[in-house]
């Protein structure tokens, strides 16, 4: 009983670290860009791509490659800012929304043009491996996935408070015309914040999709639930964020193992209609901000 | 931003008169008619059929995303709706296809209803985020309450579409029919929404969509209205999707999926919106274009990805709207050449 739960836990953890890891990229565009990114799911499938090439097919360690994922989707997203956002950031946001889902397709159809839809796999050295304490199990790819994701949170928190750019960052959230005023590259700015995004869900596939398959679809439902966490915490605050993620996390984690299996999904889209209508601030209900 | 109040089919000094426009109408009605007596291929009506049942959705899915401005994602949702109850009721009781229309019509108008109230507190990223909710929920269910939808099995052996009346009786059964049911369908949602969007409810959503807390200042009741066009929009997606389930015989929780969101937002962007050609001639577009071209289906998505990044980023408010502008534009420098007109407007 008592290990059923902890493995639920841990499980629930390690969900939640992706959601927060998919998440918080969402939430720091919206802060800062103001733009809802809708193709920040298929980053993720894209960088589980990229990390499946470079695992498999080049054979690089598992280290390596989960740091070229990253690197390469950092430049990936700082790329795209400047080809597809930028053109549309003056436009209503409606039709940013329909540019970044355009990009969506666009990577998605992409993907299965080059991969086929055949879901594929990508095993790192740990995903096999079972850490045995006392009576219960638990996945190394699990527990490295909390960790690492720990350690980025942490640093992200650092560069954010303490370096300049990061700095930069929280002012653009609270008043861009003020800041175009003072001479803060805004566009440099939000070029930073896309690929500081897309950086993160390249760590989140890296560490994540060894535990499972690869396929194009797979951000689809990952950037649904990346909005309902979003949400939950209150429209791009950071660290609200990445508690609603831990918590939905959580709440889906035991939901499968005590109540329902077919429908957790409708209890996590319905976390998300409630909040928007009963605390439409989010869960802990203070104002936009980083 | 200022979105063009101009549409085709307004009358405009320089325009078309009123014989001009009735001539033209009656050369599309003849076209359309003739259609599948013009190619007889199965191949080709095929695709005008798909185009039909595009058209269909985009003109309702107009009133809410054109019309008011409002970013819906939850569209397919009612279009599923509609799909699998005409399914279900054709399936268990052989309920004929005008009374399986009706109810369809009803429960996407239930349900619209029931989306719309909460969702229309919300405003712009939360309206679309909390139309996606539901329009997942949707999804979920006919994915996962396998006891009435079958989930991921479909729901097979749809009966065809049927009218009776009396001892008269009438089943479509080759692939022309349903193109004539197909076509009359739209013909209908066509003079609706037009009938509709003419009249004082149009000018409500007009007023709502320019500045919607001025709207509410005026005595336009905001949720009524939004409300309206959500739900008309929504009855037409139900019709439709009965229509569908007849004309494929199997009904699929793919039908519910975000894809049909995707597909309907490109043909509105594609084409153009607040408009009654735009809709149709996105939904054209979208799906005769790559038929025509011959692009590879997996190779098709691609190109819309390219089409819609680029049409946002040149041509945001659509095909009809673009050229209906760089036609006033004209219009206005010749009156200004002929010394009568000093309205230029600057953009």
């Amino acid at each position: 009983m008592l290990s059923v739960i902890i493995d639920q836990f841990l499980n629930g953890l390690a969900l939640g670290a992706l959601y927060a890891l998919i998440a918080s990229g969402v939430a720091i565009v919206f802060g800062i860009v103001q733009l809802v990114n809708f193709a920040h799911g298929e980053f993720y499938m894209m960088a589980a791509y990229i990390f499946f090439m470079l695992l498999v097919l080049v054979k690089l360690p598992y280290t390596l490659a989960a740091l070229a994922t990253v690197l390469a989707m950092s430049c990936f997203g700082a790329l795209l800012e400047l080809v597809v956002i930028r053109p549309v950031v003056h436009r209503p946001w409606q039709t940013q929304l329909v540019a970044t889902l355009g990009i969506s397709v666009f990577l998605m159809a992409l993907a299965s043009v080059a991969f086929g839809t055949f879901p594929l796999r990508a095993f790192s050295p740990l995903s096999a491996r079972i850490l045995r304490v006392g009576s219960f199990d638990v996945s190394e790819q699990r527990l490295l996935l909390i960790g690492v994701t720990t350690v980025a949170f942490v640093a992200l928190h650092q560069f954010i408070q303490r370096t300049k750019i990061g700095k930069g960052m929280r002012a653009v959230s609270q008043n861009r015309e003020a800041c175009v005023a003072v001479g803060i590259d805004v566009q440099l700015i939000s070029m930073i914040t896309f690929a500081i995004g897309a950086g993160l869900a390249g760590l989140a596939a890296a560490l994540y999709v060894p535990l499972v398959t690869i396929s194009p679809t797979m951000g689809q439902l990952l950037i649904i639930k990346a909005f309902v966490v979003v949400i939950m915490g209150g429209f791009g605050r950071f660290d609200a964020t990445i508690v609603a993620a831990l918590l939905l996390g959580e709440i889906e984690s035991f939901t499968i193992q005590y109540v329902t299996t077919a429908f957790v999904d409708v209890l996590s889209f319905l976390l998300m209609v409630g909040t928007l209508l009963f605390r439409p601030y989010g869960l802990f209900g203070r104002r936009v901000g980083i | 931003m200022m979105p063009a109040l101009t549409r085709f089919s307004t009358s405009q000094p320089g325009g078309w008169g009123r014989a001009g426009r009735l001539t033209w109408w009656l050369i599309v009605g003849a076209a359309l008619i003739a259609w599948p007596v013009l190619i007889p291929s199965d191949y080709a009506i095929g695709v005008a059929v798909t185009a039909l049942i595009y058209v269909a959705l985009a003109l309702g899915f107009d009133l809410i995303a054109g019309r008011v401005g409002l970013l819906s994602f939850a569209h397919p949702a009612f279009f599923g709706i509609g799909a699998y109850v005409a399914a279900l009721l054709a399936l268990h009781w052989g309920i004929g296809f005008e009374l399986r229309a009706l109810a369809s019509i009803v429960c996407a108008v239930l349900a619209a209803t029931v989306i719309g109230i909460p969702c229309f507190r919300l405003t712009l990223h939360a309206f679309a985020m909390g139309t996606l909710g539901f329009a997942q929920i949707a999804y979920v269910v006919a994915l996962g309450w396998q006891d009435v939808t079958r989930g991921p099995l479909c729901l097979p052996g749809v009966p065809p579409v049927d009218f009776g009346f009396g001892r008269w009786h009438w089943s479509a059964g080759s692939l022309t029919d349903y193109y004539y049911v197909g076509l009359g369908l739209a013909v209908l949602v066509f003079i609706s929404v037009r009938q509709v969007t003419s009249g004082r409810i149009g000018r409500a959503w007009k007023a709502i969509k320019e500045d919607e807390l001025l709207a509410a200042a005026e005595g336009v009741p905001l949720l009524k209205y939004k409300l309206l066009a959500f739900a008309i929009g929504a009855g037409i997606a139900g019709v439709t999707g009965a229509f569908y389930a007849s004309y494929a015989t199997l009904v699929c929780p793919t039908e519910v999926a975000l894809t049909y969101s995707v597909n309907l937002i490109i043909i509105l962007y594609l084409g153009g919106r607040a408009s009654i050609l735009g809709p149709i001639l996105g939904a054209v577009l979208f799906t005769a274009l790559p038929e025509y071209l011959r692009v590879a289906q997996e190779w098709r998505l691609v190109f819309y990805g390219v089409l819609i990044v680029v049409g946002s980023v040149y041509m945001p408010e659509g095909i009809v709207t673009w050229v209906s502008e760089r036609i006033q534009q004209t219009r206005t420098r010749q009156r200004g050449k002929d010394g009568n007109g000093a309205d230029i407007t600057t953009r």
